[in-house]
This record gives C-alpha cells, structure tokens and sequence, in this order.
C-alpha cells in the first residue's frame, strides 16, 4: 500500500471511530459533506454513477448493501444506506462503511488522482483529519 | 466568483468544467462496467471449458479401454483380420481427442491461473529427452530427423518435470506439424554467464509473419491456416508454454525472418547450482504383477463393465457396484484388497463412501483408488483427505491401471 493510500486509510479509520451505536449517523454524515466536496467538481451527474458503482462492488463483500445500488433520487440517497446499515449489529456496519468509503475513495483516485482525492477529504473531513499526527500526512 | 491564486475564474467557466469532470466519470465508469462484464464472460467460458473436457473425458474412458481389449483379442484370433486395422483406428483416434481434451483443460488453467509446479532438481538432458520421446511419433510421422546439441556437462534446472517436458514437446510438436516432410529440426542449448541456460528449437518450416509473431503466445492464436486445417490444434500450445516458462522464472520468444524461412523458439531457463546426481536419480522397479479382489464403484454402465472386463481377462476377481450406497455395502462385506470408486456417483460421492468404509471395521482394509475426470490439485486434496491411496484421472489408460494394480499386494488370505 503507497504513502496517500496508507494516508487514507488512516483518515477513514479516524472517521469512522466512535461509539457504536453512532456508526450510521457518523457514517452518513461523513457521506453527506464528502457528496457536497465532490459535486463541486464532478458534479451530481459524476457522483450518483461513482456511488452507486462502488456500493455494487462493496456488496460482493456484504451482500446486504446490493439494495443500495438502486439508489433514489439526489438528497434521500444516503436514507438507503442508512437503512441498510441500521439492519445489522454495529461492527458488520462500521466494517461495511469503511469497505465502502475505500472502494469509492479507490476508484475516484483512479479517476481524479490521488492528489484531489486528499485534497477533497481534506476539505470534507477537516474536522476528522485534525486527530491524525503532522507525520503520517504524505509529502 | 471562484478564485486560484490571483486569478479570478469566471462561474460560467466553472459550470463547464464541472459538466466536462461529469461526463468523464461517467464515460469512465461505463468503460469500467464494460471490463467487469468481459471479465465475467471469460470467467463463464472458462468454466465452461473445464466442465466441457471433464464431461468429455468420462465417454473417452470406456471407449479406450474397448479399443485396448481389441488389440488383445484381435492377437489370440488371426482370423480377425481387420480388427487391428480398426482397433488402431480407435486407439489413435482416442489418444488425439484426449490431447486436445488435456489441452482444453490447460487453457482453463491458464485462464483461471490455476497452474501449479511440483519443483524438484532435474537435468535438462532428461527434460529434453523426455520431450523428444513424446513428439517422436509426430516427427516419425513427417518422416523428421531431430538432431539434438546439448552441453557436455550436466545441466540442472529446478523444475516441475512433467510440465517442463510439456514446453519442449509442445515446441517439438509443433515444428514438426509447420514444417515440410523430411526436413530436420533441431535443439540446442548453451549456459550463459549470466546463470540462465538457453535452449532454441528452430525448424526450417513454414515461417511465421512479423505482425503474427506479436501475438503467436496468446491463447487460442494460430497462424493463418489452409483450409483443410491438417495441422490441428486449438491454438493452446504456445500460450501454454509461455506460462509455463514464465512459472519457472524464465522467458520464451519467437523469431522468425518471415513466411518460407522457418522459425527458432528460445527458452532461457534460470540454471541451479552443481547437479547432485545421486538426487537426480529415479525410478524404482517395478513390483510384479499379483492377482487382487477388486471392487469397481462406477456409475457409468460402459465405463464400470469395460473396466470389469480388462481386470478380469488379466486374471484378477472383480466385483461391480453402480452407485455409492451399493458399492460401500459391498466394499464393507466383501474382502476386498482393491477399491477403485468414481468420484461423482448416486446417491453418495465417492469421497463420503470412502470416508464411511475407513470408520467401518472392515478388513482387510483395502487399497482405494479414486478415478474422476478431474485433474486438479484442490480434487487431488480432497481425494487425499477421504482416505484415497492413488489418484487417477479419466481415462486411465491399461497400462497405467496395470502399474497401479500391480504395486499392491494383496492381503493373505486368513488362516
């Protein structure tokens, strides 16, 4: 794994901690200001397609996600997964978020770059990413 | 307004760039979506391909022990006269399909990567010589000579024996069915300083064009062909042994000044250290032959009898069960030294009847064998595990059910 993937994984596990019971408002949360980073630049067109694909991949690994995929429409997407997440015990959900947000964070790299992709976590994610030491950012 | 830097971006120029960033992802990820899907249809046709021979190779089998049992009656009656002629027909018909049934099942491995090595020290001279001994009927046939140049000293590679006999074979095979009657073919290799040895297989056959020779080792690739296609194959050859070598740590090219001018194959082969030779000896010899109390659990009516037949005219006393449940009640009553059991049988597997007569008291315990269609090692695990003592794939040639049986010695009789 590279120095900006590490990196990410990094943020994402940052994120991701909290209290159990948490994990699907924190996790939507964190879908919520990440969507509004990335339709600045991809727009809503480019984000429903990258979502829906990533949350079909991340099904191979929980099946339970695949009603995900035929997400609605803009602004009750995230009602899906949310309702997903809710069904199962807390540490399938925070396991799924995380394999999710790492796929769709993957593939928008491949797409945009690695640069951009830390860029727009760095501005959705501000919050979160002050916990994670000077350090481990990558140069 | 937006901003970079010092530059003011107008919001009409944003809007664009923003549409041209949609369309982008989303022209890539349908090119995405389209991978994942040719992906898929490799993956089902591969399976296909595996399942294809495997199914094949089951009505194979009986029909190749028919044609063996024929050569055996045809020489105890002289006035058969043309049932040699026939048997031969079928015999060499058989060995051709189950070529390319072997080959068909290599291209899934290929496909799937499936293919594993069973490394061991070898010499090069052995490897080639096995190699030379399997494309002998192909060169004889093309009335071929084969001059064969290796170094003086021992060469040893650490390889998997049968599968390095493969790439030489295959390259053998096919020099000869690309070039012209009579014409010689030669093999010869050389060490480098750089610790790989060489090994170049050239023919002065057809040739093979510029732009072919780019892609000559992808699977299912052929040269431009006549239309009678007498020189056969699928186009798994090269491709195969493109993997195989690459298995081994080393590389295979082709070159070929162009059609007419024959072609040279180079196989560099990392060398490992100074042959022990007394590691590289092997071979046992073999045990003679004793008659058995033979069990055969085959479901398959023409398979079980035409198997029945050959063990008995060889003198051994056989019995013939047709499903799991009716061949394990007799395996536990009988006194058995030999269980032979198909792998895929009604009403219970063959791994759940062995695993059912090994926590039973029957004794003597007997020899089991597994014969299945599948050749793989994950199969071969799962024989190893029910408690099969060998292993063998259909079809199982006579002599190779003779050499099996007369490793095994019967238990005494009580007394």
């Amino acid at each position: 794994m590279d120095v900006t993937k590490n990196f990410r994984q990094l943020v994402l596990e940052a994120a991701l901690a909290g209290p159990p019971n948490e994990v699907v408002l924190t996790t939507i949360a964190l879908w919520e200001h990440f969507a509004v980073e990335l339709n600045s630049i991809i727009g809503e067109g480019g984000f429903k397609p990258l979502y829906a694909r990533s949350v079909r991949l991340a099904s191979k690994q929980h099946a339970w996600l695949l009603p995900c995929a035929a997400k609605p429409a803009m602004g009750e997407r995230f009602i899906e997964l949310a309702a997903c997440l809710q069904d199962q015990d807390s540490a399938d959900a925070q396991q799924a978020s995380l394999d999710l947000f790492t796929i769709f964070l993957d593939v928008l790299a491949s797409l945009i770059g690695e640069e951009l992709t830390t860029h727009l976590l760095h501005s959705a994610w501000s919050n979160k990413i002050s916990e994670i030491p000077a350090k481990d950012f990558p140069k | 307004m937006p901003t970079l830097k010092n530059y003011q971006i107008p919001d009409e120029l944003v809007h664009k760039l923003r549409e041209a960033n949609e369309n982008l992802v989303v022209t890539s990820l349908r090119a995405q979506e389209l991978q994942d899907q040719a992906e898929a249809a490799v993956q089902r046709q591969t399976e296909f391909l595996s399942m294809l021979a495997h199914e094949l190779r089951n009505p194979l089998a009986p029909i190749a022990m028919a044609a063996e049992m024929l050569e055996k009656i045809s020489a105890a009656h002289p006035q058969l006269q043309q049932l040699p002629q026939l048997q031969q027909i079928i015999s060499r018909q058989v060995t051709h399909m189950k070529r390319l049934l072997d080959d068909l099942l290599d291209a899934s491995r290929v496909s799937s990567g499936k293919i594993t090595l069973k490394k061991s020290p070898l010499l090069l001279a052995e490897v080639i010589r096995s190699a030379a001994e399997i494309s002998q009927p192909v060169l004889i046939s093309h009335n071929q000579e084969l001059l064969i140049d290796l170094p003086e000293q021992p060469v040893a590679i650490d390889g998997d024996a049968t599968r390095l006999s493969q790439i030489f074979s295959n390259l053998l095979i096919n020099a000869s069915k690309y070039s012209p009657q009579g014409k010689s073919i030669s093999l010869s290799a050389f060490c480098g300083d750089d610790g790989n040895v060489t090994v170049s297989i050239k023919d002065q056959g057809v040739g093979i064009e510029s732009e072919v020779q780019a892609y000559i080792f992808d699977l299912f690739t052929q040269a431009p062909r006549t239309l009678d296609r007498s020189e056969g194959g699928l186009g798994i050859g090269l491709s195969m042994v493109r993997t195989l070598v690459e298995l081994h740590g080393g590389t295979v090219q082709v070159h070929s000044a162009g059609l007419g001018h024959g072609s040279e194959f180079t196989v560099v082969l990392p060398q490992v250290g100074k042959p022990d030779m007394q590691e590289l000896e092997h071979g046992a010899p073999a045990l003679p032959s004793k008659l058995c109390q033979i069990l055969i659990i085959e479901d398959n009516v023409d398979a079980n009898e035409t198997l029945n037949f050959c063990l008995s005219s060889e003198g051994h006393e056989v019995a013939s069960a047709f499903s799991g449940p009716a061949g394990l009640d007799m395996a536990k009553k009988g006194n058995f030294d030999v269980v032979m059991c198909d792998i895929g049988l009604p009403g219970m597997d063959g791994y759940e009847v062995l695993r059912q007569l090994k926590v039973s008291d029957v004794q003597p315990v007997p020899y089991c064998i597994a014969m299945t269609g599948y050749d793989s090692l994950d199969h071969r695990a799962h024989a190893d595990n029910a408690g099969f003592d060998s292993y063998l794939v259909k079809p199982v040639s006579l002599e190779t059910l003779h050499d099996v049986v007369s490793k095994i010695h019967p238990a005494a009789p009580p007394g």
